[in-house]
């Protein structure tokens, strides 16, 4: 340590311009390949939510089952859309796709969740808190879907009297 | 005097790489993000035009019966050709519906579209009734309840829904 600090002598101009040009390279390599992966990442996810189309086609209040909604949606957009939280009334609830619809379902993007694909419909049954024919529910229920891309539909819906 | 500041400035060559480096590092970053930009400014106007044509193709959907049959009339009332998809048939008990298949009816700008409902329920396969024929005349084999309201709505391939109801 004691050599290497008391050497005065610089290391060669060549070894020098060798090292320069290696770390430039290495560091834009690094920025460059950051910035492709971000802006792959954002033209995948969050970009594209402008893509995301989704009407709510159908609600069902099923008298017989008074713990759960059965819900239709339809994708009108231009891509896949993959549901991520779907909330009642403000709160989050359960909800599972019927696989009677699952012909028109399918894992897209290969993460284990369920894509609705385009010029697709999907049914979805949400199992809430409250049942909605409990006197202190309301009968306004206010349904909003979240997708993964961050895409929001939100439709309130007349539960009926039973 | 201009002319000796312009020669000191070219002669000096200090802080050029500085420059030179500011400036390619400008025009990596202004290709990367005009790209984005383009890209976004793409899919914008791609959707901007989704949503126009689903404006300008709206319907409308009525019900008639006489003593044995009950038929539905859709109106294209928008400047779009409509493609129909799925016509709901609900009452309080329940939901079912009508797939028409996607792009296989289509009702022209201006023009009408009857949909016979006929008096007897085909076979029902989760939810779905049976429709037979893909243009006029379509024939939907349900058989709606007497003393309940029954509503029909008609959703398009743009998302487009129309309904009315009849009680028999």
């Amino acid at each position: 340590m004691r050599k290497f600090r008391g050497n005065k002598r610089a290391i060669s101009p060549v070894f020098s311009t060798v090292m320069l040009v290696l770390i430039v390279v290495i560091g834009m390599s690094t920025v460059f390949s950051f910035f492709v992966g971000y802006v792959s990442d954002y033209q995948s996810g969050r970009g594209s939510s402008v893509m995301e189309l989704l009407e709510i086609e159908d609600v069902f209040f099923d008298p017989t089952e008074t713990s759960s909604v059965d819900v239709w949606l339809y994708n009108y957009g231009e891509i896949e859309v993959e549901l991520d939280a779907v909330f009642v009334n403000g709160l989050p609830v359960n909800f599972s796709f019927y696989s009677a619809s699952a012909m028109e379902l399918d894992d897209f993007d290969g993460d284990g969740a369920v894509d609705i694909l385009v010029s697709s419909h999907a049914k979805y049954n949400l199992s809430l808190w409250i049942n909605w024919d409990n006197s202190t529910a309301k009968s306004i229920h206010v349904l909003r879907f979240v997708t993964k891309r961050g895409t929001i539909v939100e439709r309130e819906y007349f539960s009926p009297e039973i | 005097m201009c002319g000796f500041m312009l020669r000191r400035f070219l002669k000096d060559q200090k802080g050029a790489s500085e420059i030179v480096g500011t400036a390619l590092f400008l025009v990596i970053l202004f290709f990367f993000f005009s790209n984005v930009f383009l890209w976004h400014n793409q899919i914008t106007s791609q959707m901007d035009q989704v949503v126009a044509d689903r404006m300008n193709s709206g319907i409308r959907v009525d019900v008639s019966s006489n003593n044995d049959t009950i038929w539905l009339t859709v109106d294209n009332v928008g400047g779009l050709d409509v493609s129909l998809f799925r016509l709901w048939i609900i009452t309080n008990v329940t939901h079912l519906y009508a797939d028409f298949g996607l792009d296989v009816v289509h009702v022209g700008a201006g023009r009408q579209l009857n949909i016979t409902i006929s008096n007897e329920t085909g076979p029902v396969s989760d939810g779905r009734v049976q429709v037979i024929g893909d243009s006029d005349p379509i024939v939907v084999r349900y058989e709606p309840p007497v003393g309940y309201t029954v509503v029909f709505r008609m959703i398009t391939k743009r998302a487009n829904t129309a309904a009315c109801s009849l009680t028999l």
